[in-house]
Order: structure tokens, then sequence, then C-alpha cells
């Protein structure tokens, strides 16, 4: 039984070579999703048993080099430095060898038992590129297992190498030479280590210290003699130490691309060129990106309406057995009203959202996303962002909390926070229901799509105008430059994308678990009280409506009014507005109660019947759309705001807090001014 | 110029040097150094020091982390690479263009570095890689963002910041390399197959890319 201890185990590799889905390959369900300390990088762990040995795999992110120039990075270093796993699996794309092998030459001295996992051997075969692996195993020093990720191929493999390096802790025998100067340098700083220190080995270390790096071991006079050496060894090599590292990496990695690759020539057809042709071609491809983005928008409304109607009716079916079962009373509210109302509003949206991921999930396993930002660079550059800036906004349309934290992609942080700020114009999946509503409840099923995209372009102009304004008064500072790969173009496989599906949906539903459940009981407190259920005499004269009108709800949305009121809002969707503070979907539970919805079949429809009754909104759609507006772009919710305040701190978020809501004033206003001057009726 | 303004430019100048030693000292990663460790590198006592941390640490330049120890945050990191940046770049003049030999180029650099407006310094990067241009153009190479889609060359030379190099080098995109352009057009970012993979390059990056164009591949 003691055998059974943990064997931890690490995955790097550049990104997109297939590191996830190895990842999933083996670790199947079993993982789950955190961030790194300090930092809101993504961090994947999982397990796996194989031979009655448990196994612990860390997903690491995905990385070019070890010289830290993003968080990715940054982390992936720290990592290997300070908790070493027990194997390390370099996985690199065949396709592309020599490139991803500079990564392997920064790993082989780490004193980590390495495992190089060559993926893509398929489309490797397709190109007429062969590989020696028996050469390549020799030159390294490690075991090579060739596989095809995507098609779970060779995972067997490499699960037999990784539990055989567990017993031998064979080391790589491969080292990368720095030539005369720099060995010189690297054996005087290592004589200036404990060897025992730690794992790491002292020549490892030293080029850390090197790089400026604080190893384990080492002292501030050590630290101190590395950078007066490391300044000597610039001055004699006429190049930054970086540079030269990289350099030498190369030719590591070049020595053993000659002697293990061979190319037969073959003039191929290239499917990702003759695509690229067109898809990023200046002008069809940004026809193509915008009808690629208009379809994405009719999947995600019009295929979600069976699943809605089908959940729906099991809510409603659950209400009514609730209110049929149990005695009147505060108990029997709490569950039908609160509970199951306001969970029940959030689970009928979940097809929307899950088709958006699924949408999202299509277009970045494609490879298409990459081709997005590409065709968009040229735009964003003129509104002070770059094309990576896109994938962020890309991704607000699904949630606002993973677009911050897809910043972190940026490479700098004025655009990385310019980025953050603008994202919560992006309107997220969670607004999808609040518009669903009030635009099938005032405005015939032609102007539907047009109206939504309609809030969805809003949003993204906004975005720009902010984009410009921010960086004009905050950030003049030139920005970084666009530089990213542009992968092959690939068919999704059906696995990676409903584990991404999945994964986001979860969270999703983790947040309509717990968040949205409290938000949704606060509420009904704040609607149901202060109130009396002293007797069953009392009901005949308390209406709902009576009861709520001198709820705290009523009461709270009654003092913000005023400020409302150039707007055109009753207290009733201040309300409203007030809960989606909490979660954007409360603001449909909210108003299903703020409106005493109850006794119906279908709840969407009996609210949206209140609604267009309600004598603030009949014959006025404008009005709805000014409310839609204002939904739009007013604060993120809670989870936005955590986000937001562990990447960039208090001020920003409240910076951010203030000027979104502000704007989302601002436009509702000249919403309603335009809505007025054109005669409609506000 | 009144009485308080050569306090105030020395302050600037000591904080600027503190941030170097800092920069120099690796403290932007782990758990940073001790008064006593970074006013020993700086040949002060530690009493003196002490104030000038604080006022860096007042303007967010620097953290105090346990026990005390100093560590430079993300804005006192991007100062201090500014002013190391700057030094390389009067350093450089002074032994490339003057040919100053390197010890009094370095001494000279130090006291330049804050003396010098970033202005000044920016025209200063501009002259040398003017300078490289020219000389670039005489051994037949052109910027990136001139070659057509279809063409293809070797790169010779990336001009200007060290980052970008290496986060170009980390793509596969290094000197001696070779590039071919599957789109170049308007405002888009160059496209460009290196190796098997293709690489998307700003337009303003692509600029600092020096090509020497294959023979024989002159294709529209």
């Amino acid at each position: 039984m003691s055998e059974r201890r943990r064997i931890r185990i690490g995955i790097i590799g550049n990104p997109n070579c297939g590191k996830t889905c190895l990842f999933n390959n083996l670790t199947g369900a079993h993982q789950h999703v955190g961030n790194w300390p300090g930092v809101t990088v993504e961090q994947k762990a999982g397990m796996y048993e194989y031979r009655g040995a448990r196994y612990e795999v860390v997903d690491l992110p995905g990385t070019y080099s070890l010289l830290p120039f993003s968080a990715e990075e940054e982390v992936a270093g720290r990592f290997l430095y300070e908790e070493p796993p027990d194997v390390l699996i370099n996985i690199v794309e065949a396709t592309n060898l020599e490139r991803h092998l500079m990564l392997t030459g920064q790993l082989v001295g780490l004193g980590i038992p390495l495992v190089l996992a060559l993926n893509m051997m398929d489309e490797a075969e397709q190109q007429g590129i062969q590989i020696d692996r028996a050469q390549l195993e020799q030159m390294l020093g490690v075991p090579v297992i060739p596989m095809v990720a995507r098609r779970n191929k060779g995972t067997a493999a490499l699960l037999d190498a990784v539990a055989r390096l567990t017993e031998s802790k064979a080391l790589s025998t491969a080292v990368v030479d720095y030539g005369a100067e720099m060995e010189a340098a690297l054996v005087a700083l290592s004589e200036r280590l404990d060897a025992k220190a730690c794992r790491v080995p002292v020549r490892e270390r030293a080029l850390a210290l090197l790089r400026g790096r604080p190893a384990c071991g080492c002292d501030q006079p050590v630290l101190e003699r590395a950078a007066a050496v490391r300044a000597g060894l610039e001055e004699r090599l006429q190049d930054t130490l970086e540079n030269y590292i990289l350099g030498r990496c190369y030719g590591f990695a070049h020595g053993l691309a000659r002697m293990c690759v061979t190319h037969s020539p073959q003039t191929r057809f290239n499917l990702t060129e003759k695509l690229d042709d067109y898809l990023t071609h200046p002008l069809l491809g940004l026809v193509f990106f915008a009808v690629c983005m208009w379809v994405t928008f009719e999947i995600v409304f019009v295929a979600s309406e069976p699943l809605t109607s089908v959940l729906e009716m099991g809510i409603e079916w659950l209400r009514g057995v609730v209110e049929a079962g149990m005695p009147e009373g505060v108990w029997r509210s709490l569950v039908a009203d609160g509970i199951v109302s306001g969970v029940g509003g959030v689970l009928v949206f979940l097809p929307n959202i899950v088709l958006l991921f699924l949408a999202i999930g299509f277009l970045e396993d494609s490879g298409y996303m990459a081709r997005a930002a590409f065709v968009m660079d040229g735009i964003m550059h003129r509104l002070g962002l770059h094309g990576k800036s896109f994938i962020p906004m890309l991704v607000g349309f699904g949630c606002t909390v993973p677009a911050v934290m897809a910043t972190r992609t940026l490479d700098t942080r004025r655009d990385r926070l310019i980025t953050a700020l603008i994202v919560p114009f992006m309107s997220c999946g969670a607004r999808l229901p609040v518009y669903t509503l009030f635009i099938s409840a005032f405005f015939s099923p032609r102007w539907h799509a047009a109206l939504l995209m309609t809030l969805y372009v809003l949003g993204i102009v906004v975005a720009i105008g902010a984009a410009n304004v921010l960086g004009f008064i905050f950030f003049r500072k030139d920005f970084s430059p666009l530089l990213m790969e542009l992968p092959p173009y690939r068919l999704p496989t059906a696995r990676s994308v409903l584990i991404l599906m999945w994964r986001r949906a979860w969270m999703y539903l983790k947040k309509a678990g717990t968040l949205l459940l409290g938000a949704s009981l606060m509420m009904w407190w704040l609607c149901s009280f202060p109130r009396s259920w002293a007797g069953k005499g009392d009901e005949a004269g308390a209406t709902a409506a009576a009861v709520f009108n001198q709820s705290y709800a009523a009461r709270l949305g009654r003092a913000m009014e005023p400020v409302f009121r150039p707007l055109g809002f009753d207290w009733k969707i201040t309300v409203g507005l007030i809960s989606g503070l909490a979660a954007k979907e409360a603001v449909i539970s909210t108003l299903t109660i703020v409106y005493g919805v109850e006794e119906s079949a279908e709840t969407t429809d009996a609210l949206q019947d209140r609604l267009r009754t309600d004598k603030l909104f009949s014959g006025k759609p404008w009005l709805a759309f000014t409310v839609l507006v204002f939904v739009l772009l007013y604060v993120p919710c809670i989870a936005v705001m955590a986000v937001f305040y562990r990447e960039f701190g208090a001020w920003w978020t409240m910076f951010m807090v203030v000027y979104t809501t502000a704007t989302a004033w601002g436009m509702a206003w000249v919403v309603r001014m335009i809505g007025w001057l054109a005669g409609a009726n506000v | 110029m009144n009485a308080g303004e050569p306090e105030r430019v020395k302050r600037a100048n000591a904080q600027e040097d503190y941030l170097e030693a800092l920069l120099a000292m690796g403290t932007q990663h782990g758990q940073g150094v001790t008064l006593t460790e970074l006013a020993g590198r700086l040949g002060i006592s530690p009493a003196s020091a002490s104030e000038v941390v604080k006022r860096l640490q007042d303007a967010g330049c620097v953290a105090r982390g346990p026990r005390g120890r100093i560590r430079l945050t993300e804005a006192g990191l991007g100062c201090a690479e500014r002013v190391a940046e700057r030094h390389r770049v009067i350093k450089r003049f002074f032994t490339d263009v003057l040919h100053v030999p390197p010890e009094i180029a370095e001494r000279d650099a130090c006291r330049a570095e804050h003396a010098l407006h970033a202005e000044t310094c920016a025209r200063l990067e501009d002259f040398l890689e003017h300078l490289e241009a020219d000389a670039l153009e005489r051994d037949g190479s052109v910027a990136l963002t001139l070659l057509q889609k279809g063409q293809s060359g070797t790169l010779v030379r990336i001009a200007g910041g060290q980052g970008a190099r290496i986060r170009l080098a980390g793509l596969g995109v290094r000197p001696g390399v070779h590039l071919q352009v599957l789109q170049n057009s308007g405002h888009a970012p160059v496209m460009v197959r290196v190796g098997n993979a293709r690489v998307a390059i700003g337009r303003r990056l692509a600029t600092r890319l020096h090509i020497t164009l294959d023979k024989g591949a002159s294709e529209p």
C-alpha cells in the first residue's frame, strides 16, 4: 500500500502543439482547473493510474522558451525550478521539430527525467518528413515517443515510458554547448554553489544566476558576482546574454534536426496556405470574418429554442409540484419563489450559453481564432490595440471573467489593462437572456436577430471609443508589436471541443449554483419582507403586488429611482438593474419576482406579457431598447470585479466600475434622446 | 534655476540608480533583497538608503515583502528597464560612433543616462538605427514590409529592441533563417512562412526585419 505514492508529471511545450490534447488523453475526466498562485494563468491538473501507481499531471502554460517574457513563461519557469516534477513530458511537433527542440535544449539540463513526445506524426508523414527516432533518442539520451495526440495514438507507449523513467530516474545525456567563454564562467559560478542545496544541477543554477534569477543555495555575494560575470561576458560576446543563450540553443536544435530529420521533397498541396490565401485576404478575410460572427449568433439564438422550451416546462412542473406539496407560508414562498424561480430562470438560458461556448471552442480548435486576430489587427491597430486584444474581446462574448483572464496573453501591462477595461463592453453570454426577454416581448420576430446584432455592435463601438479615450488619457506610451503563430487549420475533434465546452458551461453552472442562488435568495428576501406571515386570514387583502410595494427592494428601488428618471426607468427596472450586479442573469429572476409573475405555465412568457402590459412600457418599445443599452454597458458582475481586482488592483477595479456605469448611463440617455428626436414614444 | 532644483535632480538620479541596482540584483523575481544588501551594493549606508527606498515605495516602484525585503514592482521594473535601455543606447553611441574605450564609455554612460532627456535618447537610438539601416542597404537588404506576397529571402538582421528579438527567436525568426512572405497588404500584419510554421508579424516590427532577397525569386 505504501508503494502507492503520488508521482508528479509536468507537460511542457510550445503553445498550440497539442499539450492540452495530450493532457486530456492522459487524465480523461479526472482533471480540475484553477489558477497558478499569484497570477490568473490557468493551471490544469489531473490524475491517472497506471500499473497501480498514481500519477498527478500538471499541464504547464504554453511557452516558447524559459526566458521569461510573458506571465505564462514566468509561471512555467518558476514551476520547473521551485517544485520540479518527477518526470517532465516535453511535447514537440514533428512537423516543425527544429524550432521545438530549442525549448528541449533549455530542459535537458534541469535535472528532471525527460520524455520527448513527438506529436503530429501523421501530418509529418503527409508532408514527407521522416524522423530518425533511434538517432534522436540516442543523441538526446531520453525516450522519444511518436504520437498523434488528436487521435489518442501513442498514449500507451508514453505511459509506459513515463513509468519506466520514474523507476530509473535516468537523466538526459545531452548538453547545450555554450562556448568556451561562457562555459568557463558557468564552471566558476558553479564552484561557489552548494551542490546538495537542491535538486537542480549546479550548472543549471549557475545559468539561472547569470540571467539574474536567484537560484537556491546562493547568497547575495554570489548573486552580485553573477551580475559582474554577466556584464563581462556580454562585453566579450558583443551580445546580450539572452540572445546568446537562445542562439546556442538554436545551435543545439539545429544540430539535432540535421542528424535526425529528412525531408523528401514533394510539392504537396498545402491546404492551410490555400485557405489562408482567402481567409486572411485583406478584403475577403474581413467579409468571411463578419459572416462567421453572424452565423455564430444565429446558431446561439435559433438553435437553442427547442431546448430552452423543454427546460422551461421542466421548471414549471417542479414549481407546480412544490406549490401543491407544501403548506402555504414562508417556506413555500422561499422554495417556489426564491429557489425554483431564481435558479430555474438561470438554467433556462443554459442552452444559449452552451451553444456559444461550443461555437467559440470550434473557432479556437479549428485554428480560425488566430486568423480572426490577424485580419482584425489592421483595424485594431488604428484603435490603439493590437490583433491579440481581439481574442479576449471575442471570449468576452461568452463570459467576461475568462476574457479578463485571457488578457494575460498580451505582453505589456498597457495592452492588458486597456483590453481588460473594454472587455466588459463585449456583451457576455449572461446578458443574452435579458436581451432575449425584452426583444421578443416588444418586437416582431423578423427584427429579433437584427436588434440583437445591433446591441452587440453597439458594445463593440463603445469599446473602441473607450480604448481610444483610455489610450489617449492614461497610456500614451508605445505598445508592443503583434507577433503570433498561425497554427495549421484542423478539423476540430468532437472530444476536445466538448471538453472545452463542458468545462466552461460547468463554470457557468457553478456560478448559478452558488453565487446566483445566493443572489436569488437575497432578492427574494428583499422582495418578501417586511411582511407578516401570521395567518391565512390576510391573504385576501395582501396581493402579491401589495406585499411587494412595501418590501425592502421596492424601497431601495424607489430611493434610487431619481438617478434613473432621466433615462425613463421606473423603480421596478431599477431593482432589476441593481440585482444585475450580482450577476446579469439575476436581472431576469428579479424581474420575475418584481412583476409578481406567478401561477403560469411558462414563466418567461408570463413575464413578457407582464412587461408588455406594464404601464411604463406599454406602447414604448424604444424604452425597452434603452433598458437593454444600459444592461449592455453597465458594471459587469461581482465575479468580474473579483478577477479584475486580482489582476489590476483596487484602484483600477474602482475605476472600471465607475466608468462603465457612467458610460452606460450616458449612452442610454443618448439612445433615449435619439428615440425622442425620431418621434418614438419614450 | 531656483535653489531647490539641483537637490531635486540629485534625488531623481539617485532613485534611478537604485532601480538599476535592484534590476541588476534580479529582484523582480524571488523574495528580493534586504536594505543592507542594497546599500552595500550602492556603497552607501543603510540609513541613507532607507530614505530613497521609502520614496520609491511611495511612488509604487518597489514593494517591501516579509522582513522588509525589497523587490521591484511591475511599474518599477518598467522604470528600471527604461533607465537600463537608455544606458545601453548612450554607451553604444560612445563606443560605436565615437570609438570611446569601453571602460570610459561605461563610466560616462552612467552619468549621462540621468542627464539626457528621454527625447534626446530616443533620437540617439533612431540615429543609431539609421546608421545600421544605411549599412544594410549597402549590402542589398530590404525591410520585410517591402517584400511582396510569394517573395522569399534570408533574414540578415533584426534592428532595435532586445525584447522583440527574443520573442521572435522563440517563434523561429532569427538572423540566418529563410522566410517566405505569404500575406502582405494594407495595414494587416505580414504573414511569413518560417520552416514549417506560419507567423504573423505586426507591420511596425516587420519594418525592422532586414531581408536579403533570394536570387531569381522576383515573381510578383
